[in-house]
């Protein structure tokens, strides 16, 4: 079965290119606009069908990176405590507070192979 | 008849004469020493020889520490009547006015006051508030320098009349610092403005350059697979339309950049020439009306007929743009609506949409460079959008500005002299 993949950007063509990039490697990619909708689109989707990894952004309008973090480290700990989140972005060293780190950084911009390596290794 | 009487002069001869004047340039000399050693607090006693035989007057009483005081201190001290004579002043306040203290006694004080401060300086004389009054009062001396000073000043009797004593103490250093100080804040502020405007910027551009990256190192990896589909023909059409969106993006971005630093420095030239604003506004819409559809938003209504006056149009269409997509931005998708009115003197644009408004403390903001209503994190661009507008729209002699309440969205104007 693929592996899924959860992007959260709010860039549209960050979404058109991951999107085609991960598709030519095999994974099935879904996308959200901004940790909110994400959240939403994770909360609507069977437990079988949650992604296995999560590919976010921090600075997105309604709720940032730093924020969707907090809340499905924190808040909803339980069904998604497995799924592995890996941050990609332009700032030059973003700042996270001890409970709220991602698992991996991807700077941007990121050359399709450190992409399909990061994916790779941290996908179960 | 008038007859002349012959008055009779004491006849002295020329000798005599001379040795008259050196014994009163003698007797003046001594005088002045004299003075200079009993301001500098070096005379005990003065024997003075009268009709009742020598008198000693001691000067070595309670009040000499405090003239001592007074004449070496580094302050400017001066006793003035209420009209502004000056009856004493000290060596340093003559000092500071370069004027020699001989010159400076009997003068008016108001011959040093700069106009702007005449009449808040014989208010505070004339001032039956008998507490210590102080201000500060820009002064002109001899040399014809300026010297701020501040000026304390409490009542005190005079040779028996009203009067009061002054004490004048030089702000220059004080204010420079002052001046120094604010300087050094406004600096800092503006170091700090520039380093966010870098971090978005840069966010800003690499988000286009990650698209250009990956996707063509994507073209390479399947051309190297030898995969068929990396050679069909929508496939490289779609990739080379992406390529131009991410490459215009980033010209764009680039022009935002530098037209900042050409307003910084005085280079951004206007090309003016017979230009149609109801023309542009349509062309503008046009150009953009794909991006309005894909963002979820109807491309805005436009009212208004044709619209000649006397701008740069490239710069023009700059400033619509940017408003139009501001609408799409902030608009919440609801119906934007575009209207060009003008009179025999201007022509006025006006762009209304029914977002979340602006408040009040963000409508002063928001036409300041890098200054934006939302935070950097909930909306990308450099947030130079209103302030290249605003530099445009002034140097055409025109003006910008908004009409908005939280919660009933917003309405930008800009308004341009015909220029005929």
């Amino acid at each position: 079965m693929k592996k899924r993949i959860l992007i959260i950007d709010d860039a549209k063509e960050i979404h058109e290119s991951l999107n085609e990039a991960l598709g030519f490697e095999g994974y099935e990619v879904s996308s959200a606009f901004h940790g909110l909708d994400a959240l939403q689109t994770l909360a609507r989707m069977d437990d079988k069908l949650l992604p296995d990894i999560i590919l976010l952004d921090l600075m997105m309008p309604v709720m940032d990176g730093h924020k969707f973090l907090e809340e499905i480290l924190v808040a909803n700990n339980a069904r998604y405590a497995h799924i592995p989140i890996v941050v990609m972005t332009a700032k030059a060293d973003p700042v996270f507070n001890g409970t709220n780190r991602p698992i991996a950084l991807l700077s941007k911009p990121m050359t399709i192979d450190r992409l399909f390596e990061t994916v790779r290794c941290f996908i179960l | 008849m008038t007859v002349k009487k012959k008055v009779k002069r004491p006849v002295r001869s020329n000798a005599k004469l001379i040795s008259e004047n050196e014994a009163l340039i003698h007797e003046l000399a001594e005088a002045k020493e004299t003075l200079r050693a009993i301001q500098n607090g070096e005379v005990d006693a003065l024997v003075v020889s009268g009709q009742n035989g020598e008198q000693i007057f001691t000067l070595k009483n309670a009040d000499q520490p405090y003239r001592i005081f007074v004449e070496n201190m580094h302050e400017g001290a001066a006793s003035l009547s209420v009209d502004g004579t000056i009856f004493y002043s000290n060596r340093c306040f003559a000092e500071l006015l370069g004027v020699p203290i001989e010159d400076l006694i009997g003068t008016s004080i108001f011959d040093f006051i700069k106009a702007e401060g005449v009449v808040e300086f014989s208010y505070l004389l004339s001032s039956e508030n008998s507490h210590r009054r102080s201000s500060t009062f820009d002064f002109t001396t001899s040399k014809n320098q300026s010297i701020p000073f501040l000026i304390s000043m409490s009542p005190s009797e005079i040779g028996g009349g009203n009067g009061v004593s002054m004490i004048a103490t030089d702000m220059t250093q004080q204010i420079q610092i002052k001046e120094y100080e604010k300087q050094s804040k406004e600096l800092a502020e503006a170091v700090r403005a520039r380093d966010e405007f870098i971090s978005i910027a840069s966010h800003e551009l690499k988000t286009p350059l990650t698209s250009l990256m990956i996707l063509s190192q994507l073209q390479l990896k399947m051309i190297a697979k030898n995969d068929p589909k990396a050679f069909e023909e929508d496939r490289v059409k779609d990739l080379a339309s992406k390529t131009v969106a991410q490459t215009e993006r980033l010209n764009i971005l680039v022009g935002d950049m530098l037209d900042i630093t050409r307003l910084k420095s005085g280079q951004m030239s206007m090309k003016k020439s017979n230009t149609d604003l109801f023309k542009l506004c349509n062309s503008a819409i046009e150009r953009l009306s794909a991006q309005f559809i894909s963002s979820g938003c109807k491309p805005p209504l436009i009212s208004g007929t044709k619209t000649m006056g006397y701008w740069d149009p490239m710069r023009i269409e700059q400033v619509i743009n940017n408003l139009l997509i501001n609408a799409m931005k902030y608009g919440n998708n609801s119906p934007i609506v575009v209207t060009i009115s003008s009179t025999n003197e201007v022509a006025r644009f006006s762009i209304m949409d029914h977002g979340n408004g602006i408040s009040q403390i963000d409508q002063s903001r928001i036409f300041h460079r890098f200054e934006r209503a939302i935070s950097a994190n909930e909306i990308s661009g450099l947030g130079l959008g209103l302030y290249i507008s605003q530099q445009i729209i002034e140097s055409h002699n025109g003006k910008i500005w908004v009409n908005s309440e939280n919660g009933n969205g917003s309405t930008f104007y800009f308004e341009l002299p015909l220029g005929y």
